[in-house]
C-alpha cells in the first residue's frame, strides 16, 4: 500500500489528533488543520492526496472550503466525515460535490475501506459510504 | 242629536220603577247585566225582572265569560270600564263566540263625557251615558223598546249624553291610561296579566304575536294552557311562589319555547286594593341564546386552536433544541469511539477486549438515540410528493429484507391494485414502515406463527393500511400508551422507545389517523388511515406549517 499525503481537517483538535494516529499506523503521512482558511493554505503548500474535512465547523463554510479547495486541486480526493442522519445523507454528498462521505461517529475500518478504493484507483471517484 | 225614546212614559216619581205594565204582551227576554258597582247591578236586575224578564248578573268580565257558558242572552248591558277584562275586550270577547251571534250589545259608559267612543268599532250596538241612577233606568228602558224593532238600536247616539259633564280627573286619568297604552302597544317585551289564580285578564299586542293569537282567544283563558306541556309545571310553580317580588322563570334550567322563539318570563306581583294579580313579561331571548352558543362555540374553538399552537410552540422548540444537541453529542461520541477503536489495533488481554467492545456498543446506541430524535424533531420539515403506499412499503421492506429472511418472517400482502397515490413526505412514510416492520420483527420473537400482513385500500378520499402481526400482542393496559415518547417494553439497550411515537407523529403530521388494536396471544394491528389530498393535522389553526 502506497504512502500517501492526507490532510484531515476537523475543528475538533481531539478528532484529528486520533485520526492522525490511525492514519500514521498505517503508514501515511498526516496533516492536521483546524480551520478552513488553514486547511486551504495546506493545500496549496503541500499538494496533499486526500482531505478529510467536516462540512459543518465555525468559521468559514465548509461548503466554501471544498469548492476552493476542488479548484486549487482538482485532483484532490475529499472524504467529508460530518454528523449527519441517514436520511439526509444521499442529498448532501450530492450537494456537496465531495468524493465520498462517513458519517460521525466515523467507523475506522470503513474509513479504511474507502481510502483503499480510492487508491485502487489511483483517482478521485463517487463512493458510497 | 239625541232623540229620546217615545212610547208611553209614565213620572210616576215613586221609589219602584215601572215603566211597562206586565204582562203587556212584550215577549220575554233573556238579559246579563255586567257592571262592578253592585248598585247598577241591583238596579237593572229589579228593573228588568219587574217586567219579568229572565236577568243574570256578573261583576266583571271573567264571571260574565263564565255565566255566558250555560246562558244565551239576547241583551247584555256591559259596562264599559271595569278591572281586569274591560267592558270593551269582553265584547270583542263575546263577538268572537258563534253561539252569541245577534246578541245586543248594550254599553255602560261612565266616561261618555271625556271620552268619545264609538262603540261599533268593538262590534256593541248602542251606548248609555252612566248619569243619575233614574236616567239610567229610563235609558235602559228607552234600549228595551228599540230592541225589538231591528236596526233601530244602532241608530242612536249615545243616550244620555246631554246630561254628563266632564270631570277633570276623570280626563287626567284617561290621558295617562292612554299613555300607558303607547307603551303597551309597542314595546318589544309581551305583557300578560293573569288573576292569582291564573286566569288571562289582559294581553298586549306583543305578547299575542308571541303567542301567536289573537288577543280575543287569550283572554279569560287558563295561563299555563298558554304554554307547551313540558314548561307548565315550573312556570306554574314561579307563578305560585311570587309574592312581594318579582320572579323569573330560570331560562337556563328550562329553556322555553314559544312559538319556535326562546322566551324569558318574569313575574311581578300587583297588589290593588284587596286585588292581587300577577304581571309577566315576556322577552324574545333567541338571538341573545343563539348569540350566546356561538360565542361559546367559538371561545372552544379558540381555546383548542391554542392548545395546538401551544403544542407545536413546544414541539418546535423541542425540535430545535433536539437537533442541536444531537449534532453536539456526536462530536464527543466520535472522538470516544475513535479513540476506542484505535485501542481496539492492538492485542489486548480478553476482558480488555469485550470492555472495548462494550463501549462501541454503546456509541452506536447513542448515535441511535440522537438519530431518532432528530428524525421525531423534523416533523414541520416535511417534503411533500406524491407517493404510492404499496411501492413504498416494498421498497422500505426490502431494506429489512435481509434480516426477516433470516428469522423465516413472511410478508403477506393484500394491496389495492388502483390504490391512488397520495401527498405525502415518502421518507417520513419510509420511516413509518420501518418502524412498524421492525417492531414486528420483535413481537414475533420466539413466536410459532411469524407473519406480517399488510392490507391496503382506498376509502372515502383515503387510503387505509391494516399492518398486522402475528406476535404475542400488546396487554391491554399498555395500548393506549403505546404512541407515548419513551414509552417501551423493551429492556434498556433494545430500543429507544420513540419508534412508534414518530409513527404516530408522522401520521398525524399528514393530517391523517393511526388506531392500534390487540388481542393478547394473538398479535396486534395497526389501522392507519391517510388522506389522499394533503390535509391540515386536526385543529390546526391556517397559517401552520405545511
Amino acid at each position: 500500500m502506497s504512502k500517501k499525503k492526507i490532510l484531515v481537517v476537523d475543528d475538533e483538535y481531539s478528532f484529528c489528533k486520533s485520526l492522525r494516529l490511525f492514519l500514521e499506523k498505517s503508514g501515511h503521512e498526516v496533516i492536521v488543520a483546524t480551520n478552513g482558511e488553514h486547511a486551504l493554505d495546506i493545500i496549496k503548500a503541500e499538494s496533499p492526496d486526500l482531505m478529510t474535512l467536516d462540512i459543518r465547523m465555525p468559521g468559514i463554510d465548509g461548503y466554501e472550503v471544498l469548492n476552493r479547495a476542488k479548484r486549487l486541486d482538482p485532483q484532490l480526493f475529499i472524504i467529508v466525515i460530518t454528523a449527519i442522519d441517514l436520511p439526509r445523507m444521499e442529498e448532501l454528498l450530492e450537494h456537496s460535490g465531495a468524493h465520498a462521505l462517513i458519517r460521525k461517529p466515523i467507523d475506522l475500518m470503513e474509513l479504511s475501506r474507502t481510502i483503499d478504493k480510492f487508491l485502487a484507483r489511483g483517482q478521485t471517484e463517487e463512493s458510497r459510504p | 242629536m239625541v232623540k229620546a225614546g217615545s212610547r208611553c212614559r209614565n213620572r210616576s216619581g215613586s221609589g219602584s220603577i215601572a215603566l211597562f205594565i206586565p204582562g203587556r204582551g212584550r215577549p220575554m227576554k233573556k238579559i246579563l247585566v255586567v257592571d262592578n258597582q253592585p248598585m247598577v247591578l241591583e238596579l237593572l236586575r229589579n228593573l228588568l225582572a219587574k217586567e219579568g224578564h229572565e236577568v243574570r248578573t256578573a261583576e266583571d268580565g271573567l264571571s260574565a265569560i263564565e255565566v255566558l257558558r250555560s246562558f244565551v242572552p239576547e241583551i247584555i248591558f256591559v259596562d264599559l270600564v271595569m278591572p281586569n277584562i274591560s267592558g270593551e275586550k269582553l265584547c270583542r270577547i263575546i263577538r268572537k263566540m258563534d253561539h252569541l251571534r245577534g246578541v245586543y250589545l248594550v254599553i255602560l259608559s261612565d266616561i261618555a263625557a271625556e271620552e268619545q267612543i264609538d262603540v261599533t268599532e268593538f262590534g256593541a250596538n248602542a251606548c248609555i251615558a252612566k248619569g243619575s241612577f233614574k236616567m239610567l233606568a229610563r235609558h235602559v228602558a228607552t234600549i228595551m223598546d228599540l230592541a225589538e224593532a231591528p236596526g233601530a238600536l244602532e241608530q242612536q247616539g249615545i243616550l244620555g249624553i246631554e246630561e254628563v259633564y266632564q270631570r277633570e280627573i276623570t280626563k287626567e286619568l284617561l290621558s295617562s291610561r292612554r299613555h300607558f297604552e303607547v307603551i303597551l302597544n309597542n314595546m318589544s317585551e309581551g305583557i300578560i296579566e293573569a288573576t292569582s289564580e291564573g286566569r288571562v285578564i289582559f294581553v298586549n299586542p306583543q305578547a299575542a304575536a308571541l303567542l301567536h293569537a289573537p288577543e280575543e282567544e287569550l283572554l279569560a283563558r287558563e295561563l299555563l294552557d298558554l304554554f307547551s306541556e313540558q314548561f307548565r309545571g315550573p312556570i306554574g310553580q314561579v307563578f305560585q311562589a311570587v309574592q312581594n317580588e318579582p320572579a323569573a322563570l330560570d331560562n337556563h334550567k328550562y329553556p322555553l319555547e314559544v312559538s319556535g322563539r326562546q322566551v324569558g318570563l318574569t313575574f311581578y306581583p300587583v297588589r290593588d286594593q284587596g286585588h292581587y294579580s300577577i304581571i309577566i313579561m315576556l322577552r324574545d331571548v333567541t338571538e341573545y341564546a343563539e348569540a350566546q352558543a356561538s360565542m361559546q362555540k367559538a371561545l372552544d374553538e379558540l381555546q383548542q386552536a391554542q392548545a395546538v399552537l401551544v403544542r407545536q410552540e413546544k414541539l418546535a422548540s423541542i425540535g430545535t433544541l433536539a437537533s442541536g444537541v444531537a449534532h453536539e453529542i456526536l462530536n464527543p461520541l466520535n472522538i470516544i469511539g475513535t479513540i476506542v477503536q484505535i485501542l481496539q489495533l492492538e492485542e489486548r488481554p480478553r476482558e480488555l477486549q469485550e470492555q472495548l467492545n462494550e463501549i462501541m456498543v454503546q456509541i452506536r446506541r447513542a448515535t441511535k438515540i440522537t438519530d431518532n430524535l432528530r428524525m421525531f424533531s423534523r416533523q414541520h420539515e416535511a417534503e411533500i410528493g406524491e407517493v404510492n403506499i404499496n411501492t413504498l412499503f416494498d421498497k422500505t421492506a426490502a431494506l429489512l429484507e435481509h434480516d426477516l429472511n433470516l428469522d423465516n418472517i413472511m410478508i403477506e400482502r393484500d394491496y389495492d391494485p388502483n390504490l391512488p397515490v397520495i401527498e405525502a413526505d415518502d421518507d417520513q412514510l419510509a420511516q413509518v414502515f420501518f418502524n412498524l416492520i421492525r417492531n414486528a420483527k420483535d413481537a414475533l420473537e420466539g413466536r410459532e406463527d411469524k407473519r406480517i400482513m399488510i392490507h391496503t385500500a382506498s376509502q372515502n378520499g383515503e387510503v387505509v393500511v391494516r399492518f398486522r402481526d402475528t406476535g404475542a400482542g400488546i396487554p391491554r393496559a399498555q395500548l393506549d400508551k403505546i404512541f407515548d415518547p419513551f414509552f417501551t417494553t423493551k429492556d434498556p439497550g433494545h430500543g429507544t422507545g420513540l419508534g412508534l411515537s414518530i409513527v404516530h407523529s408522522v401520521v398525524e403530521a399528514h393530517g391523517g389517523r393511526i388506531e392500534a388494536y390487540s388481542q393478547e396471544g394473538f398479535g396486534a394491528e395497526f389501522v392507519l388511515r391517510l388522506p389522499v389530498r394533503r390535509r391540515r393535522p386536526a385543529g390546526e389553526p391556517l397559517g401552520g406549517k405545511a
